[in-house]
């Protein structure tokens, strides 16, 4: 049997959620930055755990200065990943404040949040205490780098995972 | 408890022994002090309006819920006060009611009236383009024909169209629930095609702040194609659509999701993520993908079709060329073998140009234009002929017609001096000549005219030579009469003086049949 996901991917500019998504689905990484506009959709088939998925993934446009997130475009979603960028510390905190808000569209789903740009050590940025406290708080922190492709496949089939059926 | 007790404070005490009373009284507040309070307490309740109307407010949301729950009689007892109250209310305070409706009532009216107008302009569009055109003509006769309006026949006509693609997608999620495909075209990724229609579609909504309304149907133009998308309350169905397609089709797929609604509300509301189990829509989408008329589609396998078509319409139209070329040929040359002094030699036919080889008797009719009337076009055959000579019993009668006609009036017949007795050896020699002559004409078909001219010499008076003239070819004629002239026609012609002594002969034609 086939299941059908959306899953969401969320957070401030350049972060890196398009580089994610391409790493995951096309197994490429380009260091050239292309913003998103609106909302763009890949798709990705798995076999995980005897359950072909096939994951239906909307990278939704970063937040900056002028431009909001359009958090309607969760509505149905199975599962969210709120990605931030580790060398730049507010958009963990921005990562944050857009899962508290899309609640309210998505409903209770199972989330993740994506630390990326592991690679970048020299000019890492966010502080581990920071993310103690949001991992003591339940969050689910996978630290990745859509580079290297360092723990992009493993956080996507994480969410996955909790996503299927029988599930917690 | 002691009889004696009194009851609180109403039973008569003996007066003066208020120490007794005040034990009395402290003894009942300490029996049923707290039942006092609370009985007090409830009178108050009881008895306070405002108190219980907290007390009923507190109870009543719950109250009408379960009475909602158990059955209808709330909802019909409270319906004429609900009436009433409206009533009064438009009555009283109308700006109120008109406030609270205007904005819904404007959104739906101008939701409608947009839908209207634009269904109305692709009507119009779609006429006009084919206002003028020969075929607007024949339209007109079938209008007249069958006396329907023009328009309702040119709807009916000029609508080409093809639905090429159904997307069945769960709204919420953009998932794709089902896609079907006309035979022949190419699709992209439904799954992320379905995500995108279903991103696009709320984009343009939210971009110019307009509800998606249940039922609503939404048109988006992509180059040549258009695409319906049709929302229903959990899912969308939209068609990808090739040409013009009449606007009755937009009910149909109205139906299409209505009826998918019904059958599947459990599925679709929640979408546990399993299309499979929308399979069965297979069959009702599938009868959406129409189509009618040579809409341009630049699909190979219409493309091949119609080179099909033609090909097969040249092949079947040169089949009947080339029937009726060979039969138009056969005549031909069927009409060449009967023509008297002509010998087909040779007939080569070819796929256009013909050629005959022939031989012809000079005697023979020419054979230009023959060709033509078989019904062949300038030089499209060529016919060569070579000489030759007939035996057919005509033409050989006509070869020695001439010599027997120049024999005949060359014969001269001698008379003695003042003389028109004719030599019975003379006269049949004439006989002779004209015999040969009238034979040759009839099997030519033709009767000999033979005019015998009498003659006198210039000795005598004028008077006795044009007498002595008359009656030798008179006598002549009498005499030649005598023998066999093979139906030559004989007259006395008028007499010649100054010339011989005898007479002479003038021949000449007629065609059998004549007298």
């Amino acid at each position: 049997m086939i299941v059908q996901k959306k899953i969401c991917l969320l957070g401030a500019y350049a972060v890196g959620k398009t580089s994610l998504i391409r790493r995951f689905v096309e197994r490429m990484f380009d260091e050239r930055y292309f913003t998103t506009v609106g909302v763009r959709i890949d798709k990705k088939e798995l076999s995980l755990d005897g359950h072909d998925v096939t994951m239906m993934v909307w990278d939704l446009a970063g937040e900056d200065d002028v431009t909001r997130v359009d958090l309607r475009r969760c509505k149905g979603a199975s599962g969210l990943v709120f990605v931030a960028d580790g060398c730049r510390a507010h958009t963990l905190e921005t990562a944050v404040r857009l899962a508290a808000e899309a609640e309210a569209f998505a409903g209770s789903v199972p989330c993740v949040l994506a630390v990326n740009k592991v690679d970048l050590a020299a000019e890492w940025e966010v502080e581990e205490s920071r993310l103690d406290d949001l991992a003591a708080r339940g969050w689910k922190i996978v630290r990745t780098s859509a580079k290297t492709g360092h723990n992009v496949d493993p956080m996507f089939e994480t969410l996955a995972r909790e996503m299927l059926p029988g599930a917690d | 408890m002691p009889a004696s007790i009194p009851s609180s404070g109403s039973a008569p005490v003996p007066a003066g022994d208020a120490e007794r009373d005040q034990a009395w009284a402290e003894l009942r507040r300490l029996l049923v002090g707290p039942e006092r309070e609370q009985i007090g307490e409830l009178r108050s309740r009881i008895e306070d309006d405002s108190e219980r109307a907290g007390a009923v407010a507190r109870v009543l949301p719950s109250a009408v819920d379960a009475s909602l729950e158990r059955g209808p009689e709330l909802r019909r007892s409270m319906q004429p006060m609900v009436r009433d109250v409206i009533e009064l209310t438009l009555k009283h305070d109308p700006a109120l009611v008109i406030d609270t409706v205007l904005p819904f009532f404007g959104t739906l009216i101008r939701r409608y009236i947009t839908n209207a107008l634009q269904d109305f302009m692709d009507a119009v569009n779609q006429a006009q383009e084919r206002s003028v055109s020969t075929r607007s003509i024949a339209w007109r006769v079938e209008a007249w024909r069958t006396g329907k309006p023009y328009a309702e026949i040119v709807l009916a006509k000029s609508l080409l169209y093809r639905i090429e693609q159904i997307f069945l997608i769960h709204r919420q999620t953009g998932l794709k629930l089902q896609h079907r495909v006309a035979r022949g075209v190419e699709t992209k990724d439904a799954d992320m095609v379905s995500g995108m229609l279903t991103a696009i579609e709320d984009f343009i909504h939210d971009s110019f702040s307009t509800a998606i309304g249940e039922k609503q149907s939404d048109t988006i133009q992509v180059g040549d194609l258009r695409v319906w998308v049709q929302h229903g309350r959990h899912a969308l169905l939209a068609a990808v659509v090739r040409g013009a397609p009449p606007l009755e089709l937009k009910e149909r797929l109205a139906q299409v999701v209505e009826d998918v609604e019904r059958k599947f509300e459990d599925r679709l509301n929640p979408y546990a993520g399993d299309p499979s189990v929308f399979a069965p829509t297979a069959p009702e989408l599938d009868s959406c993908l129409l189509g009618r008329g040579d809409v341009e589609t630049g699909g190979s396998s219409r493309n091949w079709k119609i080179a099909g078509g033609l090909a097969a319409s040249a092949l079947l139209a040169a089949a009947v060329l080339w029937w009726w070329d060979g039969a138009r040929w056969n005549r031909l040359l069927a009409s060449l073998r009967n023509e008297p002094g002509v010998v087909l030699t040779e007939a080569r036919r070819g796929w256009y140009y013909h050629e005959i080889e022939s031989l012809r008797d000079p005697l023979a009719n020419p054979l230009e234009g023959l060709p033509e009337r078989a019904g062949f076009g300038a030089n499209r055959v060529s016919v060569r002929t070579g000489p030759f000579l007939s035996l057919d019993a005509r033409f050989v009668a006509m070869r020695e017609l001439e010599p027997r006609r120049r024999a005949l009036e060359d014969l001269r017949i001698a008379f003695a001096v003042d003389s028109s007795v004719v030599d019975r050896a003379e006269a049949e020699r004439a006989a002779a000549a004209i015999r040969s002559f009238a034979s040759s004409a009839a099997a030519t078909g033709q009767r000999a005219i033979v005019e015998v001219l009498g003659s006198a010499d210039s000795t005598g008076t004028a008077t006795r030579n044009t007498v002595l003239a008359a009656m030798r070819a008179r006598e002549l004629v009498k005499a030649v009469s005598g023998f066999e002239t093979a139906g030559a026609v004989l007259r006395a012609g008028s007499g010649e003086t100054g010339a011989i002594r005898g007479v002479r002969f003038r021949a000449s034609l007629e065609p059998r049949g004549n007298e």
